[in-house]
């Protein structure tokens, strides 16, 4: 089977990016499990308002899906690449083999792993939640399960801005998602107290403002906790404030941020593409990659949210129109 | 013989014992296909039936599909699967023999769907950016300037007086509110040492700043992410090559942006001091030789005061979007409510909710153009003939002009009647829905489909 653009990955950038080219350009797009990706997971996180979370871009894409039939494979791992001249071949594990002349990979980003910071009690104590579980209980109602908690503490850049651990960069979404999910808290229990321990407040894109004014109505503590202990069934965290101290609260919730997905490293290794100081796929502006013909869109090749990467695939289907017009 | 068409996911749904009793009872000839599979022809079909989610078949995206399909988008009928799966199979047959008998009763409206193509041509109001002007060349659209003109809807384009050109598009780009990030004295001012961050870009290049104190001082919104970089780098600059002393005093710092943590830390690394400090105990003043700005502040971890002496005061401002004000543009029945760049995420991104016209936000021209390019050369499809309104039962309340989302609801200023413009339609029925006369008709479906707040009372 031979194709203009083959697309490894079916997340929002993935299918943005086939929604966008399936009408010029003969288009399939490969998935190793089912349609979606990260996102697909997420829930709304509007109170009585919208706060512009973004989730619901993904909603819109999947009726995009359903009313057009895209060309698809799911459920398909890719074996083996290789080039010949100037097309790409491709071999999945359930035997199919697809020439294609241009690659685009969108295999995307995961959430770090909790067990990766047992410092701050991630894996190991109850009631250390990631966000990223949080974000993925919203629309199961996971908040109501919070009702029995007084205070409760988010716990910022766990996992990002670290150069020790390889992960030197800001994943973006973290300040804005947990600031939303403090809003969230704080409206279904107003007396909660909840703090907010963090570097700097990442605050940009839509609805500004809003977060502006969510930020000042919750307790910011500028110190990343030291570490986490467990005492009289409660979670105790040692910071440094005026002097050293210790506070304890019922719950925590880790800001986790994003890595690169195993599928990226995977891919981007395969393809011998050139990666950042992080880990993710670097681009060379407008989805150009180390590669000549290989692409690269999504959170693939950095951090961003929903709406950017949605913008970010337009963007970079215009650029493989332009290269495949010649 | 009537001959119907059904698209479905799975054709086992609808077994041949049951076609075959439907042609033999009621003279139905009913063809069965994967929606996947090409039919050729669709103009041979009484009526086309979409087994599916009715939520992704919107009524837009089925006008869509008549357009492409060339058929009378009356013709085409949802279906809706998630509604009937849980009394799949018992009554399941039933249901769907009613639902296409319901269907076939009705007649037929003569109904066109077709393609709208706006005016490749954009005015942009009050005046274009450099930024937004470059990037609508670069496309090929054409902009007009007539920053004194109205606007008069035409259609899908929009008509301009006096000059009587006629424009696809309109861009508004919201004036911004720029103020300091902490008011300085006149006398600050008078130093000449407080300058912006073109001047330390251009001075960079030729002058050397070797012993000299700097300060940068950063408010916490509204300093765009090329701003930040500009600041690392170059405050790194004069840390390394100048060897000057720079404080970067700031309230929270932004690293949410390709390579921006990389060059904060690079600078931190060069000896530039980053300092987070609360912006309102800090105050500034000339020194006594006016050579120089004294700056002090309290540092916000452990509430130092500390007096700084510098050579070169750079501030960034803070720059906030205003709303715009469209009604003095825009000639409608219907008063415009100021444009304010807040994003309703229903709405595709950079609309503010009126078809055609968008809402151009700093940093994001390139973005902006590319989704008005979309709409200037795709344009919509839209349906002719599908509302209809009885000029007869017509009351002239204007609740259809205040209650269309869309702004498609315009009185004809003449003859003094209501007329629905076809081309901005989204044909959503709240205005037959409203409408106390019941005076406007969407054609091809019941008054009943818009479960309308006149209409559970009871009363028709």
């Amino acid at each position: 089977m031979e194709y203009d653009l083959l697309i490894i990955g079916g997340g929002v950038a993935g299918l943005t990016l086939a929604q966008t080219l399936q009408d010029r350009l003969k288009v399939l797009l490969v998935e190793e499990s089912s349609l979606g990706g990260v996102a697909s997971s997420l829930g709304c996180k509007a109170t009585d308002e919208c706060l512009s979370c973004g989730v619901c871009h993904f909603v819109d894409l999947k009726r995009e899906i359903v009313f057009r039939k895209f060309n698809v494979l799911t459920d398909r791992k890719i074996t083996s690449f290789a080039k010949s001249g100037n097309k790409f071949q491709i071999k999945t594990e359930k035997g199919e083999e697809i020439t294609s002349q241009l690659l685009t990979v969108a295999t995307g980003a995961a959430p770090l792993e909790v067990k990766n910071l047992s410092r701050l009690g991630g894996g190991k104590l109850p009631r250390v939640y990631s966000g990223w579980d949080v974000e993925k209980g919203l629309n199961e109602g996971i908040i109501s399960s919070f009702r029995d908690f007084s205070s409760l503490a988010f716990i910022q850049c766990a996992g990002s801005r670290n150069f020790k651990e390889k992960r030197g960069y800001c994943s973006q979404v973290c300040c804005r998602y947990a600031l939303r999910i403090a809003e969230n808290l704080k409206f279904s229990f107003p007396q909660m107290n909840i703090d907010f321990y963090y570097m700097d407040l990442q605050i940009l894109g839509k609805k500004k403002e809003k977060l502006w004014e969510i930020a000042d109505k919750i307790n910011l503590i500028r110190h990343l906790p030291y570490e986490v202990k467990e005492e009289e069934g409660r979670l105790s965290l040692l910071f440094e404030e005026q002097g050293v101290e210790r506070k304890k609260y019922d719950a925590l919730i880790l800001s986790v941020g994003m890595v690169p997905s195993p599928g990226t490293q995977q891919t981007g290794k395969r393809l011998g593409l050139n990666f950042d100081s992080g880990g993710f796929i670097k681009s060379y502006g407008q989805g150009h990659t180390s590669c000549e013909g290989v692409f690269v869109c999504g959170t693939a090749c950095g951090p961003k949210d929903i709406e950017t990467a949605r913008e970010e695939a337009q963007i970079v289907a215009e650029e493989i129109w332009r290269v495949r017009r010649g | 013989m009537t001959k119907l068409l059904w698209l479905v996911d799975n054709p086992l749904l609808l077994p041949d014992f049951w076609l075959e009793k439907m042609e033999k009872e009621k003279g139905w000839k009913i063809e069965i296909r994967d929606r996947e599979s090409k039919v050729l022809n669709f103009i041979d079909y009484d009526r086309i039936f979409i087994l599916g989610d009715s939520l992704s078949f919107t009524r837009e995206r089925l006008s869509l599909l008549a357009y492409e399909w060339k058929v009378n988008p009356s013709k085409i009928q949802v279906f809706p699967w998630e509604e009937v799966k849980i009394v799949f199979p018992q009554s399941f047959f039933s249901i769907l023999e009613q639902f296409i008998a319901q269907s076939l009763a009705k007649p037929l409206a003569p109904l066109v769907a077709e393609r709208v193509v706006p005016e490749n041509k954009v005015l942009v109001l009050p005046q274009a950016s450099q930024t937004l002007d470059q990037a609508l060349k670069e496309k090929g659209i054409e902009t007009v300037v007539a920053p004194s003109s109205t606007l008069r809807r035409e259609g899908i384009n929009f008509h301009l007086f006096p000059s009587g050109d006629t424009v696809g598009a309109v861009v508004v780009s919201p004036p911004e509110e720029i103020t300091p990030p902490v008011s300085f004295s006149s006398e600050v001012e008078d130093t000449r040492k407080l300058v912006d961050l073109k001047f330390m870009e251009k001075e960079i290049e030729k002058k050397d700043f070797r012993g000299e104190t700097i300060i940068f001082l950063l408010p916490k919104r509204g300093v765009t992410e090329k701003e930040w970089l500009q600041t690392f780098y170059l405050s790194r600059l004069l840390a390394k090559r100048d060897r000057a002393e720079i404080f970067v005093l700031v309230e929270e710092v932004l690293v949410a942006g390709e390579n921006l943590e990389k060059e904060y830390r690079q600078a931190r690394s060069c000896g530039v001091i980053f300092e987070k400090v609360t912006f309102s105990s800090l105050f500034a003043q000339p020194t006594l030789d006016m050579r120089g700005i004294e700056v002090e502040f309290t540092t916000e971890r452990d509430r130092l005061k500390r007096k700084i002496k510098a050579d070169w005061l750079v501030s960034l401002p803070e720059r906030n979007v205003l709303p715009f004000d469209l009604a003095p543009f825009f000639d409608s029945d219907r008063i415009e409510e100021a444009i304010l760049p807040l994003a309703n995420p229903n709405l595709s991104s950079f609309s503010p909710g009126i078809e055609g016209i968008f809402v151009s936000l700093p940093g994001e021209e390139k973005n902006l153009v590319q989704v008005i390019e979309k709409y200037l050369t795709q344009g919509i499809v839209r349906e002719r003939g599908r509302v209809e309104v009885n000029e007869e039962k017509c009351i002239l309340c204007l609740t259809c002009l205040r209650t269309c989302p869309w702004r498609a609801v315009a009185i004809e200023k003449e003859r003094k009647k209501t007329r629905v413009n076809w081309e901005l339609c989204h044909l959503c029925g709240l205005c037959a829905s409203f409408c106390p006369a019941h005076a406007i008709e969407i054609k091809g479906l019941s008054f009943e489909d818009w479960l309308s707040p006149v209409s559970l009372g009871g009363e028709k």
